[in-house]
């Protein structure tokens, strides 16, 4: 299954500028807290690949937080009107998480759900948080994991969001004239197929000159 | 052996161009695609000393070219004698 999800692994730099990938990295609330920039990139402590996110709390002074981790670049087009999707993630933490989806159309919101993620002393899959995208559509989606005003340590990575609708796809062969001939994208010596979902596309390629 | 130099793409028949390496789709339905090659050629040319003795095969007058496919031989003969 597809993962709508760019950069879900945290892996790729830049993390929180405005593009495809982009997360936000949030403190909601006020008052102080201590580190005031509780969140870093974590290399040594992972999931999977080469990076994960940290979020370290020492302390709460004063007021209520919550601390962030969300992303709101999820293909709107991928998001399709009454189909239902399925969000996890991998995390660790000294504390109690929520995960959430929140979704509304024309400032209207018409899709909040959430599950609550017990804190866990190894790395974890959350369970996967199923929710159906309304039959009217969205104009705004995001989802993040947060902490309630908790003091310690989570590590977030690994989040996957995909359709739980089997992809339909489409049966492609590759031949040749004069058959025989070896492609380099996708490889395989022609005649022979390979499975397309539906909508997307296939690069071929095919070496210039053969000898036959 | 004979060398062939890719010349287009066919999906389902239907010539789609030479790009390559290219894309296909976006893919809606079971189709072939097809890569198609034709066969190497070469140009020869046919001169003489003195110029302008007609070959009898292939039949032309110097200097002049044929083109050859890659891989095939080519008879050729000329006048035993002529006068210049």
């Amino acid at each position: 299954m597809v993962n709508l999800i760019a950069n879900s692994g945290f892996e790729q730099d830049p993390i929180t500028v405005e593009q495809d990938g982009f997360w936000f990295l949030n403190i909601w609330g006020t008052g102080t807290v201590v580190p005031a920039q509780p969140f870093s990139i974590e290399t040594a402590d992972v999931y999977e690949g080469a990076r994960a996110i940290r979020c370290h709390v020492e302390s709460i002074l004063e007021g209520y937080f919550q601390f962030v981790v969300g992303s709101f670049k999820v293909s709107a087009t991928a998001l399709v009107p009454g189909q239902e999707f399925q969000l996890r993630l991998a995390y660790k933490s000294t504390v109690p998480l929520t995960l959430t989806v929140q979704g509304s159309l024309a400032g209207t919101s018409n899709l909040s759900q959430s599950i609550d993620l017990p804190a866990s002393t190894v790395w974890t899959l959350s369970p996967w948080l199923t929710f159906t995208i309304p039959t009217e559509g969205l104009d705004w989606f995001q989802f993040y994991v947060l902490s309630n005003n908790q003091i310690g340590d989570y590590l977030v990575d690994a989040f996957e969001l995909t359709s739980t609708v089997a992809p339909i796809t489409h049966i492609v062969t590759l031949d040749s004239s004069p058959t025989g001939v070896a492609y380099t994208s996708p490889i395989g010596v022609a005649p022979f197929t390979v499975n397309v979902d539906d909508g997307t596309s296939l690069a071929v390629q095919v070496p210039s000159e053969i000898e036959v | 052996m004979a060398k062939y130099v890719f010349d287009h793409w066919e999906v389902n028949g239907v010539n789609v161009g030479s790009a390559n390496p290219t894309t296909i789709g976006p893919v809606t339905t079971d189709l072939t695609v097809k890569a198609v090659y034709t066969i190497a050629t070469h140009t020869v040319s046919l001169d003489s000393s003195p110029s302008g003795v007609a070959y009898v095969n292939p039949v032309g007058t110097p200097p002049f070219t044929i083109t050859v496919q890659d891989g095939q031989s080519i008879s050729v003969q000329v006048p035993h004698e002529i006068e210049v």
